[in-house]
């Protein structure tokens, strides 16, 4: 059955022959290991093919529902965590493996006549990865995507001539926004994949065309691609896939949180593979910084792509070439350099919220603060507990128990709505205000606002019945601190909804009756805790 | 191409060990790649059904009691879909029959289109492939298979009521 198949496949089509001829391609006998690089490349890019088609079939470039579905893909589909994991480190494996390449073909000096063509396609290819990086973070529209595309555009706009042009075209507008995201996504997953295959093409036919190059130190002869080379081929696939696996697992690809314009406390800083890029910005200051961020990056590129027209005598040994190889060796010192002192120095965004900004307020003071900002209270006591209004909230410390200030506030104001502070509980509210701003005065600006909701929500759904947080609560669920680093935000809104497919034994009731968002703002609460 | 002499082949062992090499690992990698891209491609099949429970009153009694055609009633409902939650209008017909309410979906049993009422002919119609139903939804001719779904109906405080999880 399977001998008949084959015999048709190759009468119609010449499979056989053909895989024969491809297999029984002369390479060389030695240094075979060095020689992986590119089909690791071209594995990688295969693999972000793949989990890149799926990925798209759960995703939505569009700014309102961008993160959300990233989200879900991470936390809520099957499988949506490796494949998004595979995806999220393959890009990095992809860069790693195409600068080893890239070294590996300037050392043996592989570029030299007749190969000229294919190092320059070779260029061209390494820009594309970085494209592919460039445009594929923005797509989840977090903190992180937000302002590495603001910067990146802003970059482009600041080149001479034609730079606000190009930076407009690049963003689709005047700022960062739904066209910059759908510009994006289109590249990422139409023009640049189309651009790449192509690429490849060309560069393996004329890897063909002209044979592999091999060492000029070896002169032990050839042998044919299959099975030798490809064996190794496909160790080091294998080598590259379980490293993945491992990485999508023990390290998930990290989901800031949403996009927000108006942040100022995120310090934005690109990825590993872009530091370099970032910390040589630093060495140009004022005018001279398109230096920095366009004419020595453009200036590499020229270099690079007319290395074998600069370098024309026609010895490859890196011994011979000793003052190539110590430039090239330099730049990519320095590349390394700066990426390691950008690493180094990266300030941790540890709250989630930037640093400097203080543990969030308890529940119940933010629900009270609700309750006294906007109920008349201000009227007659001074605000924040200070007493300067004419009755203060006296005495100090308080006498009045929760229940008589409950009471106290129905009688004065009884048409007071306080939503989403219910009504019976705005007793303990402003109690357990009044408690915290007699310790420190309250300033509500110095935390984002979904963390504030995220509080108050938390105050309403009452989970103080089953839950400690700082000194308030009960003891049926276990305290709610320490979750950063431990816990998501995608993770706890998933475990929200359905807290016994998380901790099987939970007593914990579903939440999935509250909106997404809310879910996601009681995380972020919950997330900025000590 | 550029090959004219073939190298020698080497030791059949050697060359054994090292196409064993070649399938084996990139079986394994197909294999596990296609199984996680299987699960994650087939998660819609997984959902479970995330309509909330509740109820969605139609109207008041008044407005269906004694009708003589099947009165139209609109309602909203909020429908996790995916990564966000929609406002789904939806439409369904109450009939009076004695005392009693007969709630019917307008989902076309045949493929899905929506039926409208027909006065001067007293039957539904599909305008999709001809399907006719009755008044009280049993298929008259055309292609359907099965009548028009009937929705329980409670009478809440005057109020004529069908729960979310039979329009799912």
């Amino acid at each position: 059955m399977i001998g008949k198949a084959r015999e048709f496949l190759e009468s119609r089509a010449g499979l056989s022959t053909l895989l024969q001829k491809l297999g029984g391609e002369p390479v060389p006998r030695k240094y075979g290991w060095l020689f992986t690089l590119g089909s690791g490349t071209l594995f990688a890019f295969s693999l972000q093919l793949m989990t890149g088609a799926f990925l798209a079939m759960y995703y939505a470039p569009t700014p309102d529902h961008a993160h959300a579905s990233v989200a879900r893909i991470q936390s809520d589909i099957p499988a949506g965590n490796w494949i998004r994991g595979l995806h999220y480190w393959g890009a990095s494996a992809m860069v790693v493996l195409v600068l080893l390449h890239l070294l590996r073909v300037f050392w043996m000096g592989a570029y030299k006549k007749p190969r000229e063509m294919n190092w320059i396609v070779g260029v061209a290819l390494l820009l594309l990865v970085l494209g592919f990086a460039f445009t594929g973070y923005l797509l989840p529209w977090d903190q992180k995507a937000y302002w590495a595309t603001v910067v990146g555009t802003r970059i482009a706009a600041s080149a001479p001539v034609f730079g606000r042009l190009a930076g407009e075209l690049l963003s689709g507008g005047a700022r960062v926004g739904a066209y910059t995201l759908s510009r994006f996504y289109a590249l990422h997953v139409i023009w640049l994949p189309l651009l790449a295959l192509f690429g490849v093409a060309v560069h393996l036919y004329l890897l063909r065309r002209h044979g592999h190059a091999g060492s000029e130190a070896d002169t032990s002869g050839r042998v044919p691609f299959f099975p030798t080379q490809m064996a190794k081929d496909s160790v080091l696939a294998l080598l590259v896939f379980a490293a993945l696996l491992s990485l999508a697992h023990f390290a998930p690809p990290p989901l800031e949180r949403v996009a927000d314009p108006t942040d100022a406390s995120y310090i934005p800083r690109p990825d590993w593979y872009f530091l370099f890029l970032f910390e040589l910005l630093k060495f140009f200051k004022g005018k001279w910084e398109p230096i920095g961020t366009i004419g020595l990056p453009t200036l590499a590129v020229v270099v690079l792509a007319l290395l074998p027209w600069l370098d024309r005598k026609p010895q490859r040994l890196a011994k011979r070439r000793p003052l190539l190889v110590a430039a090239g060796s330099t730049a990519a010192l320095v590349i390394l350099a700066l990426t390691a002192k950008g690493i180094v120095e990266k300030p941790d965004n540890p709250t989630a919220f930037g640093p400097n900004i203080p543990p969030p307020p308890p529940p119940s003071a933010l629900a009270g603060h609700l309750v006294y900002t906007r109920g008349p209270c201000s009227s007659c006591h001074g605000p924040d507990g200070t007493g300067v209004g004419d009755q203060g909230f006296i005495p100090t410390p308080l006498t009045r128990g929760p229940d008589w200030i409950g009471d106290h506030i129905r009688e004065k104001v009884p048409t007071l709505r306080l939503e989403p502070v219910p009504k019976a509980s705005t007793g303990h509210a402003v109690a357990g205000y009044i408690v915290t701003v007699q310790e420190k005065p309250l300033d509500l600006s110095a935390y984002p606002p979904n963390v504030i909701q995220g509080g108050l929500l938390i105050w309403r759904e009452n989970c103080r019945e089953c839950h400690l947080i700082y000194r308030e609560g009960g003891n049926k669920g276990p305290h709610l601190e320490h979750l950063l680093g431990r816990r998501s935000v995608p993770w706890l809104v998933a475990h929200f909804k359905d807290p016994r497919a998380f901790v099987s034994s939970s007593k914990m009731p579903s939440f999935s009756d509250l909106p997404d968002a809310e879910l996601r703002q009681i995380s972020d609460y919950l997330l900025s805790l000590p | 191409m550029h090959s004219s002499e073939r190298p020698p082949p080497e030791s059949t062992v050697r060359r054994k060990f090292l196409a064993f090499l070649v399938y084996g690992s990139m079986g394994s990698i197909a294999a596990t790649l296609a199984a996680l891209l299987a699960k994650f491609f087939a998660a819609p099949l997984f959902a479970r059904s995330r309509t909330h429970s509740g109820e969605i009153a139609l109207g008041p009694l008044s407005r269906f009691r004694g009708a003589k055609e099947p009165v139209p009633a609109f309602y909203e409902l909020q429908v996790p879909d995916g990564y966000l939650t929609r406002t789904e209008k939806g439409r369904v017909y109450v009939v009076a029959k004695g005392g009693e309410f007969l709630c019917l979906s307008t989902t076309c049993t045949h493929l899905g289109c929506s039926v409208r009422w027909d006065a001067k002919r007293q039957q539904f119609l599909c305008p999709c492939h001809g399907g006719v139903y009755a008044k009280d939804g049993t298929v008259v001719s055309g292609p359907p298979p099965r009548p028009l779904a009937r929705l329980p109906v409670k009478v809440v405080n005057g109020q004529i009521k069908i729960r979310t999880e039979d329009l799912a």
